[in-house]
């Protein structure tokens, strides 16, 4: 649990680095390197959580002007949902980006035996 | 340590297999909508990255109170200081450097707005949009907007200080291309998914070239052709008169008539010999309808000056309102400019033109309305090809035609269309069924119409911004001016073509002979125009410049009736103490000097054939509901639905023989087309001719009179009305005509939409039908001993729709209130609590 824990972090601390630094297909990235360098501390889910996690925690800094309610409802009404739904989305849109590229690096990298 | 079993299942191939090929597609389809777009969503990447996707906007909502950038360029530090409306006061020690700052904070706060209308006069509006735009491009292209803008640009660039100029706004504009972050993409290019594309110093004509198009845009001919066809020269002739009916022209006159009379239109007479033009007028109507501005015919801006005769304070007083295209973001930007000892110049401009275009400077305030001359020819050429043409016949000697190709593309470069561009001496050559058709237009003609606007931003007085405007060419302008010195002075400013002796500018012209050609132009100097009159104030709103006795030349045929001029004229002669805020109040006024006019002439038909047939109690009802209306388009008002809808029908039933859809006994929910109206002068110089042929309709067995299509007009109006709107609780004026600012890309999101307004077709306040015209700027000026600024434009400064910027002073707008304007000196000037930002440029 505590490296589910620990991974969880990391990918957080990470995907939310390279959101900023670099742009958000820099997501896959990071979880690649991640996957592919550590492959047995955590796992998909703990990708797909860092994803969100870091996303979240983007919106949550984007909010300091007090107005991502607001820009939520605008681009909610421009594309035809609602702001938070578009929240959820972009939330879930993390989780996706750094979910599936664990899954697949996983699947490519074969997990090494250990003692 | 052993693997567990989880570890066993998951590394068994048929296991990785599955979720690789999971992952993959997860993966796939996650970039994929990541990049590119998918059905009407833009890709997803770029939109909801939180840190530099459309969240951002939150963000960039507001400029950072202190920020601090690079301009190379740049000679000296520039300081900017934002006020509380969002304007900036751009403080620079020499002009170029003033232009670097204002294409800087102008891209800063209009980028998307700036490519844009850019694009569109440049025809390559696919290039951003996609294919959606092709038809547009191509008018735009066949039509030689971006061929006039070249030959505007190469001229300016023979100038050393216009090409400095263009230059200096172009390297701020870049200068913040360059330096922003991607947090601060506007919110179209995520929806878009594209980048912001460089500014060339060509794009500054561009935006000329379209503001011609909108102002300056003029193809009567083609109207006229037709309509000669089918019913007459001679009636064409007088449905569309060269002068108005009804004079109150912007030259205060000597002549005594305002009324011209004995109107006699000749009766329908079709001219077989006409066909073949009308033909070509058809073939050619599709290629120019993309470019046409339509505003069902109530565009109209104001302006006036005061005396110190006249005012209260003893001081001039000027006031104006440019109607134009409304749009979120506006048109308009507003900036003002200091440079020590050079400049001091506040008001609006359009982004992307350097300088301020209306507005005031220490000395002086001034305004604009649009002259509506006619400033563009049509040429029916001889060609040595009628399909693919490579020369034109001139004096009988075959010339050849300038040729490019021309390729349009997408935003990934794939080639869309490509259209082979050919050109006269004239200007682009059409193909038109049968023949090939060349324009002169005066829009695309080389000019230095920028040098003028920035040396008339200098002038300390009436007579040397008239000097100064002398440059100016194209779109001719009705410009205001008023002085701290007490003076008032307006001039129809602009060029207009001399067409050979005898010739007017309203038919086409034999393209064979060189004698066809403009033999020159009439300047600003010999254009109408009036300083200090005695009557004490000057006033336009687009009506024919000058009384026909006082013209100096055929400027064009196309007036209005001058119901708006009448009426301002009229609240400035019952107004000996004129105030700024009676100014502010005229600009929205409710009364009508056209419903004045014409619906007593309605009600005295009305009352006496209602008297006559008692027992007609649709018409009685419309009688008494006309009768009893105080003639004003105020939102709550009732009955002013009523007389549009008469008029409507009115018109509907006058000009059947104009029509070109076939007029239904009955009115409909659809407007009849016609190939052209005429104007309502016309129609009130008919109404005094009781047995014109015009009134009898064709289409039916007996013969109508005036009486009996004025009277089926209010039996008719009424009807409709309560057919389309119910009774009349529901005729409210505020529910029938509001406006609509949209935004440029039609998202309803971004736009405001359905906005009460005051006022009516022809009140000093009109609105369009579909209400996306309007007043885009209101500027009332005291010229005392310091110039004191009221204004307001629809919308707000920043283009980002989360700032409070976006659209903060529609409210105000839509209610006729105008904001205090600040206008510091100096940056210390600007008063701390009226100051929110700071931007400070620096040389590298």
């Amino acid at each position: 649990m505590n490296a589910f824990l620990r991974a969880w972090g990391a990918l957080s601390v990470l995907c939310a680095l390279a959101t900023v630094f670099v742009g958000w297909w820099a997501v896959p990235i990071v979880v690649a390197l991640w996957s592919a360098l550590v492959p047995r501390v955590g796992g998909v889910a703990a990708a797909a959580l860092g994803g969100a996690t870091a996303w979240a925690a983007l919106l949550l800094m984007q909010n300091r002007a007090g107005r991502i309610t607001e820009v939520a409802e605008l681009l909610g009404a421009i594309i035809g949902t609602s702001g938070l739904a578009l929240l959820a989305l972009t939330v879930l849109y993390g989780a996706l980006l750094a979910g599936s590229t664990a899954l697949l690096v996983r699947a490519l990298v074969p997990p090494r035996r250990r003692g | 340590m052993p693997f567990d079993r989880r570890d066993t299942a998951t590394s068994r191939p048929a296991y990785r297999l599955t979720t690789g090929i999971v992952g993959a597609l997860l993966l796939g389809a996650a970039l994929t909508v990541g990049l590119r777009p998918v059905g009407p969503l833009p890709p997803l990447g770029l939109l909801l990255d939180p840190q530099h996707g459309a969240w951002a906007l939150a963000r960039s909502a507001e400029h950072p109170a202190e920020h601090e950038v690079n301009i190379p360029s740049l000679s000296a530090p520039v300081e900017v200081r934002y006020d509380d409306r969002g304007v900036p006061h751009i403080f620079a020690n020499n002009l170029l450097d003033a232009l670097r700052a204002q294409g800087y904070v102008v891209a800063r706060d209009r980028l998307f707005q700036l490519e844009l209308q850019t694009r569109a006069a440049a025809g390559t509006l696919t290039e951003l949009v996609g294919a959606r735009a092709l038809d547009a491009d191509r008018a735009t292209r066949r039509n030689g907007l971006p061929w006039g803008a070249r030959r505007k640009f190469e001229a300016a660039q023979r100038d050393a200080d216009a090409k400095a100029v263009l230059e200096a706004y172009a390297d701020g504009v870049n200068a913040y291309i360059a330096q922003m972050r991607a947090a601060d993409l506007p919110l179209e290019y995520r929806l878009l998914g594209r980048r912001p594309q460089r500014w060339d110093a060509e794009h500054t004509m561009l935006l000329l070239v379209r503001m011609g198009l909108t102002l300056a845009w003029s193809d009567f001919e083609l109207a006229r052709a037709q309509l000669e066809a089918r019913v007459g020269r001679d009636a064409v002739d007088a449905l569309f008169p060269q002068d108005a009916w009804v004079q109150e022209p912007i030259q205060p006159t000597t002549q005594v008539a305002a009324t011209r009379g004995g109107v006699r239109i000749p009766p329908p007479q079709p001219d077989s010999a006409a066909r073949r033009l009308a033909a070509t007028a058809r073939a050619m109507a599709p290629q120019l309808a993309a470019l046409r501005v339509e505003h069902d015919g109530v565009l109209g801006s104001n302006n006036w000056a005061v005396a110190p005769s006249r005012s209260a304070t003893g001081h001039a007083l000027l006031a104006n309102d440019p109607h134009l295209e409304l749009s979120l973001p506006s048109i308009w930007y507003e900036v003002h400019l200091v440079v020590p000892d050079t400049l001091d110049s506040y008001g609006v401009t359009f982004p992307g033109a350097p300088g301020v275009i209306l507005g005031m400077n220490r000395d002086i305030a001034w305004g604009a309305t649009n002259v509506g001359a006619d400033v563009a020819d049509y040429y029916i050429e001889a060609v040595n090809d009628t399909v693919a043409p490579t020369q034109y016949q001139l004096d009988g000697v075959w010339e050849p035609l300038a040729i490019s190709e021309s390729v349009y593309r997408d935003a990934t470069g794939r080639e869309l269309a490509r259209d082979t561009l050919r050109y006269t001496h004239r200007g682009p050559l059409i193909a038109a069924g049968d023949d090939w058709v060349s324009r002169r237009w005066l829009v695309l003609e080389p000019s230095a119409d920028l040098a003028g606007f920035l040396a008339a931003s200098r002038a300390t007085s009436v007579a040397s911004y008239f000097a100064a405007m002398d440059a100016h060419w194209s779109p001719a302008q009705n410009f205001i001016v008023a002085d701290r010195a007490g003076h008032i002075g307006i001039r129809s400013t602009g060029r207009y073509p001399l067409r050979p002796a005898g010739q007017r500018g309203d038919r086409f012209f034999d393209g064979r002979t060189r004698a066809s050609d403009w033999t020159g132009f009439l300047t600003p100097t010999g254009a109408p125009q009036a300083i200090d009159p005695a009557q004490g104030f000057l006033a336009s709103a687009n009506q024919q410049p000058a009384h026909p006795g006082d013209l100096p030349t055929y400027l064009g045929n196309d007036w209005p009736a001058p119901w708006r001029a009448l009426h301002i004229n009229a609240l400035l002669r019952r107004d000996a103490q004129v105030t700024a805020d009676a100014m502010r109040r005229y600009q929205t006024d409710p009364g009508n000097a056209r419903a004045d006019t014409l619906v007593p002439r309605l009600l005295r038909i009305g009352e006496r054939v209602a008297a006559a047939v008692p027992q007609d109690s649709v018409l009685r009802r419309a009688v008494t509901l006309l009768a009893a209306w105080d003639r004003r388009f105020d939102p709550a008002n009732t009955r002013a639905a009523l007389f549009e809808s008469i008029m409507r029908e009115l018109g509907r039933l006058t000009w059947d023989e104009l029509a070109v859809d076939d007029v239904a006994a009955e009115p409909t929910a659809v407007p009849t087309r016609f190939l052209a109206m005429p104007p309502e002068h016309v129609l009130m110089a008919l109404l005094e001719d009781e047995q014109s042929v015009w009134w009898d309709r064709p289409a039916t067995a007996q013969r109508e009179t005036r009486d009996s299509i004025v009277v089926a007009a209010l039996r008719g109006g009424l009807r409709a009305l309560e057919a389309d709107r119910g009774p009349e609780s529901q005729w409210r004026w505020s529910d029938i005509r509001v406006a609509n600012i949209w935004h440029p890309l039609r998202i309803p999101a971004l736009s405001a939409l359905g906005l009460s307004v005051q006022g009516g077709r022809e009140s000093l306040n009109p609105s369009s039908g579909n209400g996306v015209h309007g007043a885009s700027w209101r500027l009332v000026a005291e010229l005392g001993p310091h110039v004191v600024g009221h204004a307001i434009y629809p919308g707000g400064q920043s283009a980002n729709p989360v700032s409070p910027r976006y659209r903060d002073r529609i409210e105000r707008w839509r209610t006729g209130q105008l904001d205090s304007l600040r206008v510091p000196d100096a940056p210390s000037a600007l008063r701390a609590e009226h100051h929110r930002a700071t931007l400070t440029l620096t040389p590298r």
